[in-house]
């Protein structure tokens, strides 16, 4: 659109030049535009207006029905954020503190297997399979209890003999016990292997292959901490 | 009113607007504030007359934009007025140009409402009346135009304000609203033409 249409098209709006000069001087250019701008007009005046009254009476009947707007509290992120932040540090804090305070160190293990295990036999009836409870809670290692003998017997070899048997579940532990538990016990000196007697290495380092009788099952498995 | 000046394309000056909307008398505005300030003091009475002296040119808008008459629109932009005019601060802009604004947002939830997010710009196939189906013509081209041009449109011939009341709603001048009004309307003129 030219300069000059634009102005003379705000002096026609004015009042300032007829439409019949306007449309004259651009021709099609302007009658396209004053016609839109008729069309807009005349689409506007004809839209039927409703009734003020009865809108109002309706309004009003809102407005009184209307729930009490409750305005939203919108917090920044960043006190969100600190708000999230101290909310789980109280959290964490919190079980950690209820943890400590409930703990002593004479605390049994907490759960009852064998317990448990009846209730279901009494509560289930007798089954062919035959429920067998499993041993009631053992005490710390070292405590001179068999079962923890057998339990430890396994993984090592007891070398109550001068060849080393190597028979961790069938040995009688040395009073001198120095084998903490491994199953190696008394003057042998196989670094765990099993293998203790006059012909044993010592320090065959292959699981004890080769001692006089030869520990082929407890002193592959051993490595005596000492 | 001012829309009511450009009925019939006549050759009469169009600038000034009929004095049928208070808004637009000499002291329309001192009158329109001492409303407004009335009824943000919870004065229902005033909060009335503002309505009655709006109604024409929000539902003008709220017909335009949804293709028909919704007197629960026009009711909800209302509402919305009386419950957000704590907020309303008279910097220059008319009430009017601040009722645009809810209305706006109002024909928006509206459309939502009915599934579609924009305005259809095809007309049904069973037919309309003859006014439904220039709004939907005339609407689909202003749709097209760049946003201040369809707010100058929009401001100036559906809400009926003076390119004075429109440069302040639009925080610009009333010859950057005229220039703006005469692109629009040549734009117009060419999408109806391509869409004839």
């Amino acid at each position: 659109m030219s300069a000059d249409l634009e102005r003379d098209l705000g002096a026609w709006a004015a009042g300032a030049l007829s439409r019949e000069r306007l449309v004259a001087t651009y021709g099609a250019e302007a009658a396209g535009t004053v016609a839109v701008h008729d069309r807009l007009a005349e689409l506007a005046g004809g839209m039927p207006i409703p009734d003020a009254e009865a809108g109002w009476a309706a309004l009003v009947a809102r407005i009184e029905a209307a729930a009490p707007v409750v305005p939203l509290r919108r917090h920044d992120r960043g006190r969100r954020t600190v708000s999230l932040l101290i909310a789980a540090a109280l959290m964490v804090g919190g079980s950690a503190f209820a943890a400590v305070r409930s703990w002593t160190p004479d605390d049994p293990v907490p759960s009852r297997p064998s317990q448990v295990v009846t209730d279901v036999g009494t509560t289930f009836g007798p089954s062919d399979r035959g429920l067998v409870p499993p041993p009631a809670p053992t005490a710390p290692a070292h405590d001179g209890h068999p079962s923890s003998r057998t339990h430890h017997g396994h993984v090592g070899s007891d070398a109550s003999g001068p060849s080393g048997t190597g028979d961790g579940s069938s040995s009688v532990d040395d009073p001198n016990d120095r084998d903490h538990g491994t199953g190696n016990d008394g003057s042998h000196d196989d670094q765990g292997g099993g293998n203790d007697g006059p012909s044993g290495s010592g320090q065959d380092g292959q699981g004890g292959n080769q001692g006089a009788s030869g520990d082929q099952q407890g002193g592959s498995q051993g490595q005596d901490s000492q | 009113m001012e829309i009511s000046a450009f009925r019939g394309g006549s050759d009469a000056n169009i600038s000034r607007p009929a004095p049928d909307r208070k808004g637009d008398e000499p002291d329309g505005r001192a009158l329109e504030r001492a409303l407004v300030g009335r009824a943000q003091d919870g004065d229902r009475g005033a909060f009335g007359e503002l309505y009655r002296m709006h109604l024409p040119a929000v539902a003008r808008l709220v017909r335009f934009r949804l293709g028909g008459e919704d007197e629960d629109a026009v009711s909800e932009v209302f509402l919305r007025a009386w419950r957000g005019l704590a907020s309303y601060r008279d910097t220059g802009v008319p009430f009017a140009g601040w009722l645009y604004g809810i209305a706006r947002h109002v024909a928006i939830d509206a459309l939502r409402r009915r599934g579609r997010d924009e305005p259809s710009e095809e007309l049904p196939d069973g037919g309309v009346e003859p006014m439904t189906a220039e709004v939907m013509t005339l609407r689909g081209a202003i749709e097209a135009l760049p946003t201040e041009q369809r707010q100058v449109i929009e401001l100036k011939y559906l809400v009926g304000l003076t390119n004075e009341e429109v440069a302040a709603a639009m925080s610009t001048t009333p010859g950057a609203v005229n220039a703006r009004q005469w692109r629009a309307l040549k734009a117009l003129a060419e999408i109806l033409e391509a869409r004839a």
